[in-house]
C-alpha cells in the first residue's frame, strides 16, 4: 500500500479545494448556465406559445469581490409582439455560496405598460427605488426579516434544498420580497414522477408545490415545478395558475448545466 | 335550420378568420372546420336555388381552414426577433449593476 504524505502548502490546498467542493455543493449553482423555456398559456384547454423565457447565470466581478449574476427575461414570440409585446428582465446579484442577495432589479414592459424596480440590500434593509408607469420615481427604505429573499435568489434557492431527504408532503418556508412587501412562500414535495425534459429527454423529477399568501398565485398545489432527481435539480417544468387563468413553462434547451 | 346553419357557418368563418389573423391559429383550425361542417349542412338543406350561399361559405370555410392549418403545422411559432434595444438594455443594466454594487460598498 502506498502512503500519499502531503506537505503543508499541499495540506492548504487540499483544505481549500475541500471548501470549494463543499461550497460548490452548497449553492449547486454554477455561473455560465442559460435556461430557455418556452411559456405558454392554456386557453380552453388550448395551448398557445407566448412567449421565450431565459434563466441564465453569469459572474460579475466588482472591488471588493465577485457575485453570481442570476437573470431571468420573458420575451414574446415575435408573431405576438404586434399585439401584446413583452420584454421582462429581472435580475438578482447574489452571493456565490450562500445566494443571499445584494442587489434586485426588475424592468418589465408589458404591452407598453412600464415598471422598474431595484433593490439595494444591506443586511436587513432594502433601500426600494421604484418607477410604476408615469408616475415619478418613488425612493424608499424599509426594514426585511434575517431570511428574507427576492423572487429570482429564492427560485435558485429552491434549486439547492435537498429534496433526496424528504418525505412526500414535508413543506420547507421562504420569505420573498416583492412589489415592497414581504410574502411568506411555502414549498411542498410531493414526490418523484418522469417528465419530458425538452433537450435532456425524459428525466425523473422531483415534484414540488410551491403556494404564497398572495393573490396573484391561485389554487392549493396548482403552482408546480418539477426538477431534475439529480444534483443539478434543473426545472424542466413549471406549471402555474394565476388570475388571469394557466400556463406552463417547459425547458426547451439547457447549456453550462 | 338551414338558416340557422348559415348563421353559425359565417360567425365560425369571422372566428376562424380572426383568430388565424391573431397568433391563435389552433382556435382557428377548430372554428373553421365547425364552420366548414355547417356550410356543408346548410348546402344539404337548400333547395336547388339556393345552393350558392352555402357553397360560396363552404369555400370560404375550408380555404380558412387551409390557412390555420398551413400556420399551425408548417410554421415556427416559437421565434424571437433579435430586439436591439432589449439587448442594449441589459448590457446597461449590467453595467449600472456595478456601479450600484461597488457605490454602495456592497
Amino acid at each position: 500500500m502506498h502512503q500519499i504524505k502531503l506537505n503543508n502548502n499541499e495540506k492548504i490546498l487540499f483544505a481549500i479545494s475541500l471548501f470549494i467542493a463543499f461550497s460548490n455543493g452548497f449553492s449547486q449553482i454554477k455561473s455560465g448556465e442559460k435556461l430557455i423555456f418556452s411559456g405558454s398559456y392554456n386557453m380552453s384547454g388550448i395551448l398557445t406559445p407566448l412567449a421565450q423565457i431565459t434563466m441564465s447565470t453569469g459572474t460579475i466581478t466588482t472591488a471588493k469581490g465577485s457575485y453570481l449574476h442570476l437573470s431571468c427575461q420573458a420575451t414574446t414570440y415575435s408573431k405576438w409582439d404586434s399585439f401584446f409585446k413583452i420584454r421582462d428582465l429581472y435580475e438578482s446579484y447574489v452571493n456565490p455560496t450562500s445566494l443571499k442577495p445584494s442587489l434586485y432589479k426588475r424592468n418589465i414592459t408589458e404591452g407598453g405598460y412600464n415598471k422598474t424596480e431595484k433593490y439595494v440590500i444591506k443586511g436587513n434593509s432594502i433601500t426600494s427605488t421604484a418607477k410604476k408607469g408615469k408616475k415619478p420615481e418613488t425612493i424608499r427604505t424599509f426594514g426585511i426579516g434575517s431570511n428574507t429573499q427576492d423572487i429570482v435568489s429564492t427560485i435558485y434557492k429552491i434549486r439547492t434544498i435537498d429534496f433526496s431527504t424528504m418525505k412526500a408532503g414535508q413543506a420547507k418556508s421562504f420569505t420573498v420580497v416583492f412589489d415592497e412587501e414581504e410574502l411568506p412562500v411555502i414549498v411542498k414535495y410531493m414526490g418523484k414522477e418522469t417528465v419530458s425534459a425538452g433537450s435532456l429527454g425524459s428525466k425523473e423529477c422531483y415534484k414540488v408545490s410551491i403556494s404564497a399568501r398572495t393573490n396573484a398565485l391561485k389554487g392549493t398545489d396548482k403552482n408546480l415545478m418539477w426538477l431534475t432527481a439529480d444534483d443539478k435539480k434543473v426545472p424542466v417544468l413549471i406549471k402555474f395558475s394565476i388570475k388571469v387563468g394557466v400556463g406552463q413553462l417547459t425547458l426547451t434547451n439547457a447549456t453550462g448545466i | 335550420m338551414r338558416k340557422i346553419f348559415i348563421i353559425l357557418a359565417i360567425i365560425l368563418i369571422l372566428f376562424g378568420i380572426v383568430f388565424t389573423i391573431l397568433p391563435m391559429e389552433k382556435f382557428g383550425l377548430l372554428a373553421s372546420l365547425v364552420a366548414m361542417i355547417f356550410s356543408v349542412l346548410a348546402y344539404k338543406k337548400s333547395k336547388a336555388e339556393e345552393v350558392n350561399f352555402p357553397k360560396y361559405l363552404s369555400i370560404i370555410a375550408v380555404a380558412t381552414l387551409f390557412t390555420a392549418t398551413y400556420f399551425v403545422f408548417f410554421t415556427n411559432n416559437e421565434v424571437v426577433a433579435i430586439d436591439q434595444q432589449f439587448e442594449q438594455q441589459k448590457i446597461e443594466s449590467e453595467k449600472e449593476a456595478k456601479n450600484t454594487l461597488e457605490s454602495e460598498g456592497l
